[in-house]
């Protein structure tokens, strides 16, 4: 947040797709930023807009149009920018890990002979007896066991945990400046989540790269994010520090999140649950999207008739509520009641 | 594969399995579980997924068991074969004291035991009403006429808090987690005994997934019902459940109270799982047990302890003899020639 220009920069996007039941606005004014060596984790439930809004800003989106907003990598434009320039970027300066590992990799070419390419791909004179070698440190570096037998296996022969270190492997193969990661644990088990959370971590230390992490688990985000932004109905509601995120979390939303997780660490008397669902974006109530759920507005007029634009909560964090300043009473009172009831 | 594992003999009266007198309403002995494994044009059996090795467990009355473990350790496998939806290879089911066997008429074992699966649309009738889906258990008893039906149907729609005017939409027109009301609703419509619930509210949001956990909550403490809780999610079966059993490569390594396998988790792999879970604390500084490697195929499961080849505390007489599920503190069973030698792991 001093002088240094972000890696990423994200202003005011805007992403809407057309669908048979009419106009569906993934993305809503979105905006934020990631420092290099920073981890910002993008959290919300699912369909809140968290994979749309990074596939738009860098070109992936299929279907969907981007009705507004400015993206810059390293303060170059990504949305004006040529496809061909673009894609040149992708894979080298600017990688990505998905949930699902097979999207990223080829299931005819050896795992090894993948990240060799990677590496080929960026540095055409490399050659290839020593993209091989490299390719191999890489692989043990992600921890493949015997990395110079697996080199010749296929993705099939690898399990899911192990086809992700390979596509870690090739997302920091060329000293990313970004790792943009969507859901990279989601679908495997937790003690090889643990092993991935281990490696995205060093991988930003030895790349110096700025990571997204892309979840839906306030564990994961606890354990990797410096700073937090939480996604709702295509918004971004509120962004702030971790810690504070936690602690002092100063949207309603937030606050029905943590309250809502059953915990590891400790016993919780009971869960207070956010009533209802999440909306259907193609219904989004008109003034605050969270209003039909939030407790704390009492069906206020400005809650249901005017969009809560995001604003300064604090020094360190902004929140998209009408009445911020009264979030941090009304969560105490809350569990109050809660814990008075059991 | 000879050495059995379990400390004592089953309901010989006492606290074997970690409750005094009361008695279980589902009990499951040694239970086994095996697959085909075919290979080639004329389908030849080259092998056997060992999915369940000799699993044996109890539920109470009005209590909940957590069964946990990661993805293929057999689970669902277990569940799905105490309610009988895969015929078991060996072992004893016993529900309220009797046995269940081939021969148990599936209506009678339906009266007293219900299953909720994880996709609940999947297992909703798409063409049924959501009142139609729910007394459906009803209509295969041949329990009650349309109108008793319908009034059952308004009644378990109130208990789990779905809306009379909801009765006659079709699933496609609800959420995932009304969904899921349904799926409950339907497996209490004959009010059983047990429940077996295979990860319920994995497929989620943390927000709704909380309301669906204290209705379930909610629904045992008026009903005394019984439930056999399947998940991934360990946060979760702490949360819901009265006893936990965590299961790795189709066995039970541990089995106890919540509090005492939560608080002072004895196995090796009971600590590395609970380690690994990331807290939602920021700066919590855990001594996170890194298990190296993955889960080895349940074809051929490894010999002597299965969890030895990625297990931190191995010695050679893991890989020659396998360890008894058995007592060392009380109520709580364990699965290790080790388990007491280091509590300071966690
Ligand atoms: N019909 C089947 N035929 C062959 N193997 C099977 C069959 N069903 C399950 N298995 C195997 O049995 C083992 C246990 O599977 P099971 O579905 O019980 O695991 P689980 O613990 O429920 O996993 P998850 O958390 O992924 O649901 C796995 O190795 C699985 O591949
Ligand atoms: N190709 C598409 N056509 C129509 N709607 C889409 C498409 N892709 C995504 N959406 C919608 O955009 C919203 C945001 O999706 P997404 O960003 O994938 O959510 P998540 O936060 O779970 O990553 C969802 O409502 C989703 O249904
Ligand atoms: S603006 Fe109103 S409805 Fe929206 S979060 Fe704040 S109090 Fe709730
Ligand atoms: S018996 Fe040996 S391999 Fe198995 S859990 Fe105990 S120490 Fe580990
Ligand atoms: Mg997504
Ligand atoms: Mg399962």
């Amino acid at each position: 947040m001093v002088a240094v220009a972000p890696v990423l920069d994200i202003s005011d996007l805007t992403v809407e797709f057309d669908t048979p039941e009419g106009t569906v606005r993934a993305v809503d004014h979105v905006s934020y930023s990631v420092d290099a060596g920073e981890t910002l984790a993008v959290v919300g439930e699912t369909g809140c807009g968290k994979s749309v809004t990074v596939l738009a800003a860098l070109g992936l989106l299929g279907a969907g149009r981007i009705v507004s907003g400015a993206v810059t990598f390293g303060g170059a434009d990504l949305l004006d920018m040529p496809a061909k320039k673009r894609r040149r970027l992708l894979g080298h300066d600017l990688t990505m890990v998905f949930q699902n590992p097979m999207t990223a990799l080829n299931p005819v070419m050896t795992v090894g002979r993948q990240v060799a390419e990677t590496l080929l791909v960026h540095e055409p004179k490399m050659s290839r007896g020593t993209a091989r070698d490299r390719a191999i440190e890489l692989l043990a570096m992600v921890g493949v066991p015997q990395p110079d037998v697996r080199y010749n296996q296929y993705p099939h022969e690898f399990s899911g945990g192990m086809c992700q270190r390979v596509v870690i492997a090739m997302a920091i193969a060329n000293k990313p400046r970004l790792i943009v990661a969507d859901e990279p644990t989601t679908a495997v088990d937790v003690t090889i989540q643990a092993q991935l959370l281990d490696l995205l971590r060093v991988a930003r230390e030895e790349t110096g790269a700025a990571v997204v992490m892309i979840t839906h688990d306030l564990g994961v985000v606890a354990e990797v994010a410096e700073r937090v932004a939480v996604m709702y109905a295509g918004r971004v509601v509120e962004m702030a520090p971790v810690e504070q995120i936690f602690r002092s979390p100063r949207h309603p939303y937030t606050v029905g999140l943590l309250s809502c997780l059953p915990r590891l660490d400790r016993d919780v008397s009971e869960l207070i649950p956010i009533p209802g669902a999440p909306p259907d974006l193609r219904d989004v109530a008109r003034g605050c999207p969270f209003e039909p759920r939030c407790e704390m507005s009492a069906a206020r007029s400005a809650c249901q008739n005017t969009r809560p634009p995001l604003m300064p909560a604090d020094p360190n964090s902004v929140s998209a509520c009408h009445f911020v300043d009264e979030v941090e009473s009304w969560a105490r009172a809350r569990r109050g009641n809660v814990e008075e009831a059991a | 594969m000879s050495v059995r594992t379990e400390g004592k003999d089953a309901g010989s009266g006492g606290d074997t399995l970690g409750r005094d007198a009361k008695t279980p309403v589902l009990q499951v002995e040694h239970l086994v579980k095996h697959f085909p494994v075919r290979k080639g044009v004329f389908g030849r059996r080259v092998g056997e997924v060992h999915a369940v090795s000799d699993v044996s467990f109890e539920v109470f009355k009005g209590q909940t068991l957590g069964l946990v473990g990661e993805s293929g350790c057999g689970k669902s496998t277990t569940g799905r074969t105490v309610m009988r939806l895969l015929e078991p290879t060996s072992g004893v089911v016993r529900l309220q004291g009797q046995e269940i066997t081939a021969a148990t008429n599936p209506r009678d074992l339906a009266r007293d035991m219900a299953f909720v699966f994880q996709d609940p649309f999947a297992s909703l009738n798409p063409r049924l009403t959501a009142a139609k889906n729910v007394t459906e258990p009803l209509r295969i008893q041949g329990a009650g006429d349309a109108a008793q039906r319908r009034a059952r149907a308004l009644e378990l729609f109130a208990h789990v808090g779905l809306r009379e005017d909801q009765l006659d939409r079709l699933p496609s027109e609800f959420s995932g987690g009304q969904r899921q009301r349904i799926g409950i609703a339907r497996a209490l419509a004959l009010s059983p005994k047990v429940v077996i619930l295979d990860e319920p509210v994995s497929a989620l949001d943390v927000s709704v997934q909380a309301q669906v956990l204290n209705l379930l909550k909610r629904l045992q403490a008026e009903t005394d019902v019984a439930f056999l809780f399947i998940s991934h999610d360990l946060s979760v079966v702490r949360h819901l459940c009265d006893r936990v059993a965590v299961m790795y490569l189709g066995k039970i390594v541990e089995i106890g109270d919540r509090a005492q396998v939560y608080d002072r988790p004895l196995h090796p792999y009971t600590q590395a799982l609970l380690s690994a879970v990331p807290v939602p604390v920021p700066g919590a500084r855990r001594n996170r047990i890194v298990l190296q490697g993955d889960l080895p195929s349940p074809v051929n499961p490894p010999k002597g302890c299965r969890f030895r080849t990625r297990c931190p505390k191995a010695q050679a007489i893991c890989a020659e003899k396998e360890p008894e599920l058995a007592s060392r503190t009380g109520a709580q069973l364990v699965a290790c020639h080790f388990a007491d030698d280091d509590r300071s792991m966690v």
